[in-house]
């Protein structure tokens, strides 16, 4: 028997589905963290049910992909427990008549009950289940308390319906139902209520915006360093003896030695030279790359519960349309400065094939995962600030050329924002640190053996000497246009397995400044990794994601090129300059070669 | 009291109203609709970006995000 648990998105369904199954699953404070249903099973009185975690939608008749995953399932639930948002009942009354017309047993869940009471909102239950002839109970699903009522509720519910009406006559009632329900009571202005204010401010809003996400940037790459340092000593102190011994058994020369270890001199490991799969391939997952995917995920995760995001997608509305976008874009991107995977399983959110490919370009193409921006500062970082400016700013700068290109070349429409935007509320800490662990779980399990896996194919290639022989094939290019040296094709090659154990390859190669800001540059820009193409081609569609990867291709050639041409004329600081000028430039000609034909579907309804 | 028709992205920010007609077409008049901006909805202006940036809009308890051009589109009867 299946159990589906629908409503509005950002209501808390699969907090409450957390609960009902104990199967732990992400909740965010902003609408279309579920984009995919999840399954879990929970047992009453010796019976097994299926329940299932359907994504958010307010309707029936569904624009988006994630809100036509919704409706699909409808005919599969035997049982249906619509979660609804205590604090705004009228607007999820209305799907809630909208479910009632497929004549199945309900039960009304009023989540977030706490909220409702601290804001002066009282709702008589009983009255409602009168109203609606079906059982409603009232619960807290970040807590957990009154979901034991559910399964009982859910086995005793009895079919009710609602006949089909027009949306206004559908007001209608949900407006009686409220009115007679509902008693809302006066009460001061909250601090959280202000600071919302504050934040869509259309003065405040974007200079604190900025300033926010600089603050917790920085933040995060100077506690980042001081973390890898720290873990680099505890390293050289304890895993370093243990690594010497296992080196004596396995016999230096041999080939297992070359595989597992790598190169040990005399001196000791240098963890980020050695290329082995125990010595470089661990050191780059835990040594560098750990503590900045953990810091990352505890401001992201804090970000996202507090309700931040959306709000920064209201600020970014106007400029994202300048590339063929709305604001909303900015949640995948965000989700993709974690990984890559995310954000592009976030692009169901958006309603056109137009929105999802450009965005699905650009996160691809210019995004760093954490993974590669924590490489990217070891890389470069090291050489000086200023090499760190010019990646970053070159980045920014395709992001722009990119996006200007793509809105005019991608025929399509953008539709404009239209996005509720939750309440600011105070994250609940056990629910962070849940998300973190398993944040990180899945970075150990996803990401970590595509690490072993890179090093481990790039010592088999070396062995080989295949490595030397696509290296010779490719030097028109490598060394032609980005003016690397060949073997620099190694960490192209592993870069299609995983961009961090790619960019950790550079490391030891001893290239120059420049060379060592077009390689990163390159690497960043060019074909993700394995896990982002997979589900590039499930996202996009075979057709469009090859389109993607030949995009991505030729930016990379563009801009490689381009950066290597310009630091050969000009000095380092003058590149910087003279790059974002040609930016402009650029733009300007994209602007003027075609004539906007699609933009704001608005223009066209 | 005489009451001002008033388009949503002309009203003064902190102003109320009720809506009173949606000119859009029916995609957008269901999406607006779905999430509680509708005709005859009470609405609180709550801010609105520079340079034809969106407007946030206050109906019932929800705050919702609505892009210039469509708000363009909405009719409100100010308070």
């Amino acid at each position: 028997m299946n159990i589906l648990l629908m409503g509005n998105p950002n209501v808390g369904k699969s907090a409450i589905f957390s609960h009902l199954t104990g199967v732990s699953i992400q909740t965010s404070n902003y609408p279309g963290t579920t984009v995919e249903y999840t399954k879990g099973s929970m047992t009453y009185n010796k019976q097994k049910y299926t329940v299932i975690d359907v994504p958010g939608t307010y309707r029936l008749n569904p624009e988006s992909q994630a809100e036509q995953v919704a409706t699909s399932m409808l005919d599969s639930g035997d049982i249906l427990v619509n979660v609804v948002d205590a604090t705004n009942l009228e607007r999820n009354l209305n799907l809630t008549l909208q479910l009632m017309k497929y004549k199945k047993p309900m039960v009304l869940v009023l989540n977030m009950w706490d909220d409702a009471l601290r804001k002066g909102i009282e709702i008589n239950v009983e009255k409602l289940e009168y109203l609606l002839k079906m059982p409603v109970i009232t619960t807290n699903g970040v807590t957990g308390e009154g979901v034991e009522l559910l399964p009982e509720k859910c086995i005793t519910a009895k079919p009710t319906y609602s006949p089909e009406m027009t949306p206004a006559t559908r007001w209608q009632k949900v407006g009686d139902i409220v009115g007679q329900v509902q008693n809302l009571s006066k009460r001061k202005i909250s601090f959280t209520e202000k600071l919302q204010d504050l934040t869509i401010h259309p003065l405040f809003g974007l200079p604190l915006a900025s300033v926010v996400l600089f603050v917790l940037f920085k933040g995060i790459v100077f506690a980042g360093e001081q973390m890898t340092q720290m873990t680099e000593a505890l390293f050289h102190r304890y895993y370093t003896p243990l690594l010497l011994k296992f080196g004596d058994f396995l016999g230096k020369g041999s080939f297992w030695y070359e595989v597992l270890l790598g190169t040990i001199g005399k001196s000791g490991i240098h963890y980020e030279s050695a290329m082995g799969v125990l010595t470089t391939g661990i050191f780059v997952s835990f040594g560098i790359v750990f503590p900045y995917i953990l810091l990352f995920y505890i401001v992201f995760g804090f970000l996202e519960d507090l309700g931040y995001l959306p709000r920064v997608a209201v600020i970014m509305d106007k400029m994202l349309h300048r590339i063929g976008l709305h604001g909303y874009s900015v949640i995948p991107m965000f989700l993709a400065c974690g990984c890559n995977v995310p954000g592009l399983m976030a692009l169901r959110n958006l309603e056109t094939r137009r929105e999802r490919f450009i965005t699905g370009v650009i996160t691809c193409t210019v995004i760093p995962c954490m993974a590669q921006t924590s490489l990217i500062f070891k890389a470069v970082g090291e050489r000086g600030n200023v090499y760190v400016t010019l990646v970053f700013l070159t980045l920014a700068t395709v992001w722009a050329v990119l996006g200007v290109f793509l809105k005019h070349a991608v025929r399509g429409n953008t539709p404009t924002l239209i996005l509720e935007i939750p309440p600011y509320r105070i994250p609940n800490f056990k629910n962070q640190v849940k998300k973190v662990w398993m944040r990180l779980k899945c970075f150990m399990k996803e990401a970590v053996p595509y690490v072993f896996l890179g090093v481990f194919l790039m010592n088999i290639l070396h062995v080989t000497g295949v490595i030397d022989i696509i290296g010779k094939a490719l030097s028109p290019l490598i060394n032609g246009i980005f003016g690397l040296p060949a073997e620099t094709v190694g960490a192209l090659i592993i870069g299609t397995v995983r961009k961090d154990a790619a960019l950790a390859l550079l490391l030891p190669l001893g290239l120059t400044d420049i060379q060592m800001v077009i390689a990163v540059v390159v690497l960043t820009l060019y074909i993700p990794c394995v896990a982002t193409v997979t589900v590039l081609f499930k996202e996009l569609g075979v057709k469009d994601a090859l389109k993607a990867l030949g995009v991505m291709f030729i930016t990379t050639v563009v801009t490689g090129g381009g950066l290597n041409l310009l630091c050969r004329i000009y000095t380092l600081k003058t590149v910087i300059f003279v790059e974002q000028a040609l930016a402009f430039i650029l733009i300007y000609i994209i602007s003027s070669m075609f004539k906007q034909k699609t933009d704001e579907i608005s223009e066209a309804l | 009291m005489i009451k001002r028709k008033s388009r949503l992205s002309d009203m003064n920010t902190g102003k109320s109203g009720v809506i009173l007609s949606v000119d859009g077409g029916k995609k957008t008049v269901d999406q607006l609709d779905s999430i509680g901006v509708r005709i005859g909805a009470h609405i609180i202006k709550k801010a609105s970006l520079a340079g034809k940036g969106p407007l946030v809009v206050q109906t019932a308890n929800t705050e919702v995000a609505i892009g210039y051009l469509t708000a363009r589109k909405i009719w409100v009867e100010v308070d």
